[in-house]
């Protein structure tokens, strides 16, 4: 018996033997600060750009998870890390992008502290109704809250994430004074809209994909200027007449002193990784769709986007300092 | 039927082949002793050994996932068992019973029970799955916002029976817990309350700082006070494996929370968590001999450890029917399965039916695996306990330090740990139970959470709020347990007034 | 820090039963504490609940409840719990003094001058009957210091030295050696073979 458990013992320790002989005690390693908790899609990615990075370096990689703040506290790790190329951020957008309008006291300037690196993967939004609300459209849903102000509630998978914002942003398109309930994830809100406990959820369209396929759900509209490659057959807001678009990502960046010759190193591994097809696919799946880009081209982005979201985070009233 | 045989014939013929046996023994053990190490609970587990079935076919990859599922998971309950510490929510009620028997030296037959019950829950609630998984799914939806805060009520009124001594210092420590969840942003509005600006509180403190804190340094530091007890417990082990009796005594507790944990698995909403503590409620209230629950008694260990398993696995459900995690553990296991090129959800039973049932089937396989090597280990385990203290208590701490410093790279956190340790440690001594501490803590923001979403959602009209039917129910039942378990307390208090 | 020996001085005779009464003390504390803490918040805004209801709810029931027990405790007797003003003094002189090494050096020395005062002073604080709660505390203080600076090994090496320490049956040689045992065990189990983001030995040497 205790043969069997001394060869049990070595062959668990055998199957993790090979993935992690590389990595090395005594050298410094590259770190992927996320700023979130292990284990939900953000991190699977972080993860996934470590294994490229390795690859691409032969160095070994690890990704540091640093929570905190909705974010700010791993964001306030890479600023104030050496900048000598060991030190990177994978963060989705909102930290970076919409924080300066949100938190007063901000302990990071996102464009000043911060150098771009490259843009991951993007994303849309999407707003769903539940099978209580008789409507198949996105006009005749407005109608109805029209005729019906105590629905006009909305879901999102957390306070002060961009679909919470785009939801205010959609209220105010259609002149409806949406209340915002904010849930832990968009699986909870989900399980709400499905049961009919909530009419209407606004979050990622990956994440209402599976239960709208099914029917139980339906989505009225996406949030991209075109339409969603994951569901074709649903407009967009532009093409049903209201002006607002939104998109999210997440993309890589590195303290604002890091040499520029390393940054554009991982730029093109980042940005060739994503490209390659098998690649894509998998993020597909996660429904990510991958993009890579230069330095220069993420910092465009960035400082477009944060002119964008201003107004909706304004009008949401979301202000924790108060 | 004839049907639903057919397909979980379908799925054990994906799951059982010599290599994908293989590769869930390996998953189960590596699981087990990775999870086994206090500190270190079933996420961080999972989290950490994700990455040995990189590299592996979607299905071989979902085995062995199934394998440390369930091999973390067992752990949590084996450090409860042996060195008082929890390493999630559903083993914090394993420790009251578990590690008395483990002091009384039956350490063995309580991890033994635990795995056999575990394995018995997780027949029949696969079974279930493949059989009601849609009918189910039915109820869950049934619970809103203002059912899931009546139904944490109701769970908060039950914790106070963990307790063994007066009624109001159990209160007392269920508010403690409430009161010291609160500390967080605010999931409405994310203002910081009670956070002072600190990164690592906006979060709330997490569940490994409290447990590590409050069970694992406060234990040790009770131990070190009044040393010459243990040394005498620990050295007389009786038996590995549970005797006839216990046996006989352990079965209907295992039926019951089985049922019980298959139940409330389903509720996606933090069901699961109360299954684990709702048996040991059940088992105390229902028991001839309640005096013995907390001393040692093998039906609070065998409930709990059925109703925990049958409840993580039932909580698969939403996920296979409605693709929707019910906890933090599981979408963890979603987000490993898309990395295989899986996305779980209703579209999965009928594009992919190997994989669906081969799913089901490997849910088995892993709780099979499960009892092949925590039987052979009971033995590992209680040797454990014999060695010395003074060498095992500082390896706990490094384990407990580690597990920590994992979740957030945090030396704050650490001291957050030694804080609590701290405060656990003067609730002993001051004769304070931590265990309804615990479960305060972790229901008190559910119950919150679920309060306020469902009054936002019903506009502030409490009335109708609290008027749905099953809400009203939850809230009836919560207020009669309540005076069921305040009126001997008072009665009894009277009586030794008079006495006096 | 907080000991968990601060006594109330005079503990026994105009208290029934101070096991009771000085548990609930400092959770009506505790309450106090939270009520403060939370003024600040708004409440019910609208008919939506605010982030201070709950909280504050909850403190007021928690700080009823502690005056009940204390209450109940102050008339009905139970046993006592030794208390000992002379180790709150002790405890309290050594919090102070590494508070103030703490403002002007920094958390490392201040870890160094724990451990160093903890060992000179081990006769005394066994006498006072915390050594226990001492050198415990001060080994988890000085991993959470060390961990970043001194990479993971060394930093449990001084976790294991230091809370050995804290038993009766404290053997130095033996301690050492379960030290540097754990230690190099835990840097390969938990840096090599899991792959956590840990330094394994300080920074400061690791070559890039």
């Amino acid at each position: 018996m205790k043969r069997l458990f001394a060869c049990g013992v070595a062959l668990a320790f055998a199957a993790l033997a090979p993935f992690t002989a590389q990595a090395q005690l005594l050298q410094q390693p590259v770190r992927i600060v996320f700023p979130f908790a292990a284990g939900g899609g953000g991190d699977a990615l972080a993860r996934i750009l470590a294994e490229e990075l390795h690859k691409g370096l032969n160095r070994n990689v690890v990704v540091e998870n640093k929570t905190g703040g909705a974010g700010q506290n791993g964001v306030l790790e890479v600023v104030n890390s050496n900048p000598d190329g060991n030190s990177l951020l994978l963060t989705p957008i909102a930290p970076v992008v919409v924080y300066q309008n949100v938190y007063k006291n901000l302990k990071y300037d996102p464009f000043k502290d911060l150098k771009p690196v490259a843009l991951v993967a993007d994303f849309e939004f999407a707003i769903a109704v539940g099978p209580n609300v008789p409507v198949k459209t996105l006009p005749e849903l407005v109608t109805w809250l029209k005729a019906n102000p105590k629905q006009a509630t909305f879901g999102s998978p957390g306070a002060g994430a961009l679909p919470h914002f785009f939801g205010v942003l959609f209220g105010k398109a259609v002149g409806i004074d949406m209340v915002h309930v904010g849930y832990r994830g968009s699986s909870a809100a989900l399980t709400d809209l499905i049961g009919g406990q909530i009419p209407i959820v606004v979050t990622t369209t990956t994440d209402l994909l599976a239960t709208h396929q099914d029917g139980k759900i339906r989505i009225l509209a996406t949030s991209d200027s075109k339409r969603s490659p994951l569901v074709p057959e649903v407009p967009t807001f532009k093409e049903l007449g209201y002006n607002i678009e939104g998109t999210a990502w997440y993309a890589v960046f590195a303290p604002a002193k890091t040499p520029d010759d390393v940054i554009n190193k991982y730029s093109k591994i980042i940005s060739d990784a994503v490209q390659r097809p098998e690649m894509k696919a998998r993020l597909l799946k996660m429904g990510l769709y991958a993009k890579g880009s230069t330095p220069a081209e993420l910092g465009k982005l960035q400082k477009e986007h944060a002119d964008r979201w201003a107004p909706a985070v304004k009008a949401s009233g979301f202000n924790p300092a108060k | 039927m004839t049907d639903i045989f057919a397909n979980l014939w379908l799925g054990m013929s994906v799951a059982i082949t010599p290599t994908n046996i293989a590769l869930c023994l390996v998953g189960a053990l590596a699981g087990t002793l990775v999870g086994v190490l206090p500190g270190i609970g079933p996420l961080a587990t999972i989290a950490m050994l994700l990455p040995i079935t990189f590299g592996l076919s979607p299905v071989g990859a979902l085995i062995m996932l199934a394998g440390v599922f369930y091999g973390a998971m067992y752990g949590g309950s084996t450090t409860a068992i042996l060195v008082n510490i929890p390493g999630e929510a559903a083993s914090v009620v394993t420790t009251l019973d578990g590690f008395q028997m483990a002091l009384q030296g039956r350490a063995g037959p309580a991890l033994a029970i635990s795995a056999i019950g575990s394995f018995f829950a997780g027949c029949v609630a696969t079974v279930l799955i493949a059989v009601l998984a849609a009918p189910l799914t039915k109820v869950a939806l049934l619970f809103g916002a203002a059912e899931y805060f009546s139904l944490m009520v109701l769970g908060l009124v039950l914790a106070i029976a963990l307790a063994n001594g007066p009624i109001a210092k159990a209160v007392l420590m269920i508010l403690t817990g409430i009161v010291l969840s609160m500390v967080s942003d605010d999931v409405q509005t994310g203002q910081g309350r009670m956070t002072f600006d600190q990164y690592e509180l906006s979060d709330g403190f997490g569940f490994i700082i409290v447990a590590m804190g409050v069970f694992g340094v406060a234990e040790i530091l009770g131990n070190l006070m009044k040393t010459s007890e243990r040394e005498l417990v620990t050295q007389r082990v009786t038996g590995l494996m549970p005797t006839k009796k216990d046996l006989a005594d352990a079965f209907p507790a295992v039926l019951r929370g089985t049922l019980l944990g298959s139940f409330l698995g389903i509720l996606p909403g933090g069901g699961a968590i109360l299954s684990s503590f709702a048996s040991y409620t059940l088992e105390k209230k229902i028991s001839k001999t309640p005096e013995r629950f907390g001393k040692g008694a093998i039906e609070g260990v065998a409930g709990p450890e059925s109703a925990n398993n049958a409840a993580s696995q039932t909580s698969f459900i939403p996920l296979l029917t409605l693709g929707i995690p019910a906890n933090a553990v599981m979408a963890l296991m979603i987000g490993a399965m898309t990395l295989h090129g899986i996305s779980p959800g209703p579209q999965v039973a009928v594009k992919q039916p190997e994989l669906f049932w081969g799913l089901i089937a490997s849910m088995w396989v892993g709780n099979a695996m499960l009892l092949v090597i925590n039987l052979p280990l009971v033995g590992l385990w209680v040797r454990l306990l014999r060695v010395p203290y003074r060498l095992l208590y500082p390896m706990i701490l490094v384990f407990c330090c580690i597990g920590v410093y994992s979740l957030n790279t945090s030396s704050f956190e650490i001291m957050l740990a030694l804080a609590f340790g701290l405060f656990g440690y003067w609730l002993n001594k001051h004769d304070y139970e931590v265990a309804p501490l615990l479960l305060g803590f972790i229901l008190g923001p559910l119950m919150e959470e679920n309060l306020r979403k469902a009054v936002a959602i019903g506009r502030g009209e409490y009335l109708e709020i609290l008027s749905r039917p099953l809400t009203a129910m939850l809230l009836a039942s919560a207020i009669i347990v309540l005076l069921m378990a305040l009126l001997p307390s008072v009665r009894k208090k009277r009586e030794t007034i008079f006495v006096e | 820090m907080n000991s968990p020996d601060t006594p109330p001085a005079n503990a026994r005779g105009w208290i029934a039963n101070p096991r009771d009464f000085f548990g609930a003390l400092v959770l009506l504390l505790l309450a106090l504490f939270v009520l403060w803490a939370t003024l600040d918040l708004p409440g019910q805004e609208g008919f939506q609940l605010g982030a201070g209801s709950i909280p504050r709810l909850f403190a007021l029931l928690l700080g009823a409840n502690a005056l009940l027990v204390m209450a109940s405790a102050a008339f009905t007797p139970g046993p006592s719990v030794r208390y000992s003003m002379p180790a709150a003094l002790a405890v309290a002189a050594y919090c102070s003094t590494a508070l103030a090494v703490y403002r002007f050096a920094g958390p490392q020395l201040t870890a160094i001058y724990l451990i160093v005062v903890a060992f000179l002073f081990l006769k005394k604080f066994d006498e006072l009957g915390i050594r226990a709660p001492v050198f415990i505390a001060v080994a988890i203080f000085a991993f959470g210091v060390f961990v970043k600076p001194l990479g993971l090994a060394i930093a449990v090496f001084t976790l294991v030295v230091i809370s050995a320490a804290a038993s009766r049956e404290f053997r130095l040689v033996e301690s050492l050696i379960w030290g540097l045992v754990l230690g190099i065990f835990s840097a390969l189990f938990f840096i090599l073979l899991l792959n956590l983001p840990f330094a394994a030995i300080p920074p400061v040497l690791l070559s890039q």
